[in-house]
């Protein structure tokens, strides 16, 4: 899966994963803060992605520490999945 | 010494390291750990992270005869060793209605809520038994009974903070003279709902909780329960037993910030501190240590040390956390420190602070290091929950010399409350959610379009409901990125609080002078079973956060003082049928104290399909639910009731203000019943408190136009009432009119709130008391009753507004 791609399938598990209604796939930038301003996520939200990357790619977060880089936007974070996932 | 200073006669603990105080403080020194392996249940995710976890029998402490949650066992066994303690053996009886018990819980029975669905999810086996005491309520009930409290008795979910604010409500209940003796302390077992949900937070340190050290990762889960004995200078005095402590000072605050990180400024953990100085009449200087939150957590320990360094300055108290040692037992470790808070006054201190290594420079702040044993004169407790519901209590010793105490009055009577005026209303109810329109319906015998089949997902049956309707005003009052995480119970709920304090002048007043106080049986339900589902289902499941703060009860009122910014007293009360009226106490006495200038007071439960399956099975819900009843007396002799549910807040403010009032409250009693020996509920005795309680608030019981009841169509329930309301016209020397509300908004733990919205109605003129009175009849004063299933009673009396 190319980067973009896999920012695409992001931005729909992101969406589902914290209910975002009213928000599209298109309507979100992938180089854009995923935090405070952006979608208005909050420190919860950041859990809730903790686990959708467990769910969803076997990816096991132990350490907020780690999410401050791979949170830094939906870019960061497809980024973050292909370097982590499990082939 | 002051007729109505709180003291402390007696201390109980049960927990990791000891089953009693004096082990327990004994450990403490010793430095004894009760770190060690989950072994209640199997956690193939958190397994690894040590608990604090009881490893004595507990049933066979209690010797065999309690029926309860392993979370009610402890409580029992606390409060009996607390009495014991104070001298008072295993009986409050001869107190009479003066004894009272307030317990802290956050999970309740919630280990065998969750053996019930792992049965249903696994075998599909229906062990309904499982879900008898998931309430919190359950340990508060089943003490009282067990050592015959018929006092105030109620239920804080707070959650980390529910043992202390237990505290701090005794402590009001004593210097307000509604009791003279108050039992207050909390409870909480393990179970998988806590340690999957503060592992989906990333907050269990897999090595244990180092509390304010450099490498801090979280906490460790504990258990356990502790109970005090707060009586009145005066009662120790009259009973000759020694005084271990004062209960000097406490300070109840709301960060309004978030659903469960501190607010990183510390800024409410201040307020709390610094108001129970301020209560205590002490300077920062005249504390001897501190015994902090520090639950190890990065965010906790961040707060409350930039709080201590703000009121303290550059010359620091000792500060010290126990939780390194004990975990954090959530709702009891409130209780259990203030116990240990007391034995340090006892025997000197401060203990050392356990597992504390090395210096955060951050934080500023090294924990003791070694262990003292200086005399203490005054104590510090810290205890903060999610939601920001922060309590600072002060324990000082019984000769320090001090401030005279702030408390006025004397003697046994409860002070006369100046009455309140109730400024602002929102409802979600079956009937509407405007408050005129529930009025309207209100009005009309026949309101019956609430009426709703639905199906019970469990047993095949289908149940009639009266429901809210699902488009209660969410979209339009509250921001998406707040709706999309929250439960239905408490969208309602923040609805309603908005509703309650539309057009008023809130902002003027100041964010910390507002309170908000709410009532609910159960919570979200729905939420705790969204969790703990797909970890009973699969050990290895990985839960939704969100949910798991969702499912603490006290999401309700944090949630509230977050969308309309109160940082007043936060109290979120968990006690069956009397949680409203409980709540709308503790709201009523943060004004009549002075602290708050506004109260945001309601209650609130949602129908949620384990309730009822849960309830079709105990054959509470009627099968066959005549439509149409009249609003008078509904004593159709029916045995069974229809379920429901609301929410409905109420805006207070001190009586007599500028703005205009739909209406006042002139009095709010709570406590328990009691029954004769075939279970009969003494009614001529209950007729005689209704009378005292509106007596000792200037109220004649023959003022009286109309009392309302939470009659809902179980013969048990309804006659009890019938024979209450019968005594009371025996002692007015005439019969009262006796109507219900439950026809109108179901069967729910906090109905009585849409009850007490009935009454405001009825006594402003927006209701039409046609239906209940003889036509052309006034109705200026309408009283409130209360029973619940499990033996607790309130009172509440509405009158119309400037009425002497």
């Amino acid at each position: 899966m190319s980067i973009e791609e896999q920012i695409e399938d992001l931005k729909v598990k992101i969406i589902a994963a914290l209910d975002l209604e009213d928000v599209t796939p298109g309507d979100i930038d992938p180089d854009a803060p995923l935090f405070q301003e952006g979608l208005g996520l909050d420190s919860i939200d950041a859990l809730e992605l903790v686990v959708m990357l467990e769910k969803e790619y076997k990816i096991s977060v132990k350490d907020m520490e780690v999410t401050k880089k791979a949170f830094a936007s939906v870019r960061a974070l497809a980024l973050f999945v292909t370097e982590h996932q499990h082939p | 010494m002051n007729d109505r200073v709180p003291v402390i006669t007696g201390t109980g603990i049960l927990c990791s390291v000891g089953d009693d105080s004096e082990s327990v403080w004994q450990a403490l020194i010793r430095g004894d750990s009760g770190l060690g392996p989950l072994t209640l249940f199997p956690s193939a995710r958190h397994g690894l992270a040590p608990v604090a976890e009881v490893t004595a029998d507990v049933d066979q402490l209690c010797g065999g005869a309690v029926r309860g949650s392993r979370s009610d066992k402890l409580a029992y066994l606390a409060v009996r060793q607390a009495l014991a303690d104070a001298g008072l053996g295993s009986s409050l009886g001869s107190f009479g209605n003066r004894a009272g018990l307030v317990l802290g819980a956050t999970v309740g029975g919630v280990l065998g809520s969750e053996e019930f669905l792992g049965g249903l999810l696994r075998r599909n086996v229906r062990r309904y038994g499982k879900l008898r005491h998931h309430e919190c309520a359950s340990a508060t009930d089943l003490c009282a009974k067990a050592f015959h409290c018929f006092g105030p008795t109620t239920t804080l979910s707070t959650a980390c903070s529910g043992g202390a604010m237990a505290l701090a409500l005794a402590g009001r209940l004593i210097e307000s003279g509604a009791a003279d003796v108050v039992i207050a302390g909390g409870c909480d077992s393990l179970c998988r709902l806590t340690v999957n949900g503060f592992g989906s937070l990333l907050l269990l340190d897999p090595t244990g909780c180092r509390p304010f050290d450099l490498k801090r990762a979280g906490i460790s889960l504990g258990e356990g329960a502790a109970a005090l004995v707060v009586e009145s200078a005066r009662s120790a005095a009259r009973r000759g037993v020694p005084v271990l402590a004062r209960l000097t000072g406490w300070g109840c605050t709301c960060d309004a910030f978030h659903a469960t990180a501190p607010d990183s400024e510390g800024d409410g953990a201040y307020r709390a501190m610094a108001g129970a100085l301020r209560r205590a009449g002490l300077e920062p200087a005249a504390i001897d240590h501190v015994n902090a939150h520090g639950t190890g957590t990065p965010g906790n320990d961040v707060a409350e040390s930039r709080a201590i360094r703000r009121l303290f300055g550059s010359t620091l108290p000792p500060v010290l956390s126990t939780k390194g040692l004990l975990g954090h037992t959530l709702g009891a470790s409130g209780a259990i420190d203030a116990v240990l808070c007391v034995k340090s006054i006892e025997h000197g201190g401060p203990p050392a602070s356990p597992r504390f290594e090395n210096l955060d420079p951050e934080l500023g702040l090294a924990p003791v290091r070694t262990t003292r044993a200086e005399p203490q004169s005054h104590v510090m407790n810290n205890a903060f929950g999610f939601g920001g519901n922060n309590v600072s209590l002060i324990f000082s010793r019984p000769s320090a010399p001090g401030p005279a105490s702030p408390c006025p009055g004397g003697g046994s009577a409860p002070t006369r409350t100046a009455r309140i005026s109730i400024v602002g209303l929102g409802v979600v109810s079956p009937l509407g959610n405007a408050a005129d329109s529930v009025f309207a319906a209100c009005s009309c015998a026949g309101a019956t379009a609430c009426l709703r089949e639905i199906s019970a997902p469990l047993p095949a049956d289908r149940v009639l409901v009266h429901a809210c309707s699902d488009e209660f005003g969410a979209r339009e009052a509250i921001a998406a990125g707040r709706r999309r995480k929250l439960e239905r119970i408490q969208l309602m709920t923040l609805v309603a609080a908005k509703g309650s304090c539309r057009g008023l002048p809130l902002e003027k007043a100041g964010s910390d002078r507002i309170c908000v106080a709410m009532g609910t049986g159960l919570g979200s339900t729905a939420a705790t079973a969204a969790f703990v589902e797909p970890v009973m289902a699969d050990d290895n499941a990985v839960p939704s956060p969100q949910k798991f703060t969702n499912a603490v009860h006290n999401a309700l009122a944090s949630q509230v003082a977050m969308e309309i910014t109160a940082r007043g007293l936060n109290s979120t009360v968990t006690h069956r049928e009397t949680s409203f009226e409980s709540a709308l106490w503790h709201g009523t006495q943060e004004i009549a104290a002075g602290n708050s200038e506004y109260a945001v007071v309601g209650g609130a439960d949602e129908l949620t399909p384990y309730l009822l399956s849960a309830g079709a099975r105990w054959g509470w819900w009627d099968e066959n639910t005549p439509p149409l009843r009249p609003l008078s007396a509904n004593l159709s002799r029916r045995q069974r009731a229809i379920p429901g549910e609301g929410a409905v807040v109420f805006c207070l403010t001190p009586g007599g203000g500028a703005l205009p009032a739909l209406a006042e409250v002139a009095c709010v009693a709570f406590g328990r019943f009691a029954t004769d020996e075939q279970g009969r509920i003494e009614a001529e005795r209950e007729a005689g408190w209704i009378e005292d309680e509106l007596a000792n608030q200037g109220i004649a019981l023959p003022q009286i136009d109309l009392v309302l009841t939470g009659t809902n169509g179980q013969l048990a329930l309804d006659d009890k009432y019938v024979a209450v309301v019968a005594a009371l016209g025996r002692k007015a020397g005439r019969s009262f009119r006796h109507g219900g509300y439950k026809h109108l908004c179901g069967e729910y733990h906090t109905a009585s709130a849409f009850g007490m919205a009935m009454a405001v109605g009825l006594v402003s003129q927006s209701v039409s008391p046609d239906a209940l009175l003889s036509p052309g009849a006034a109705c200026r004063m309408v009283l409130l009753y209360t029973l619940s299933g499990e033996g607790t009673r309130a009172i509440t009396c509405i009158v119309q507004t400037g009425l002497p």
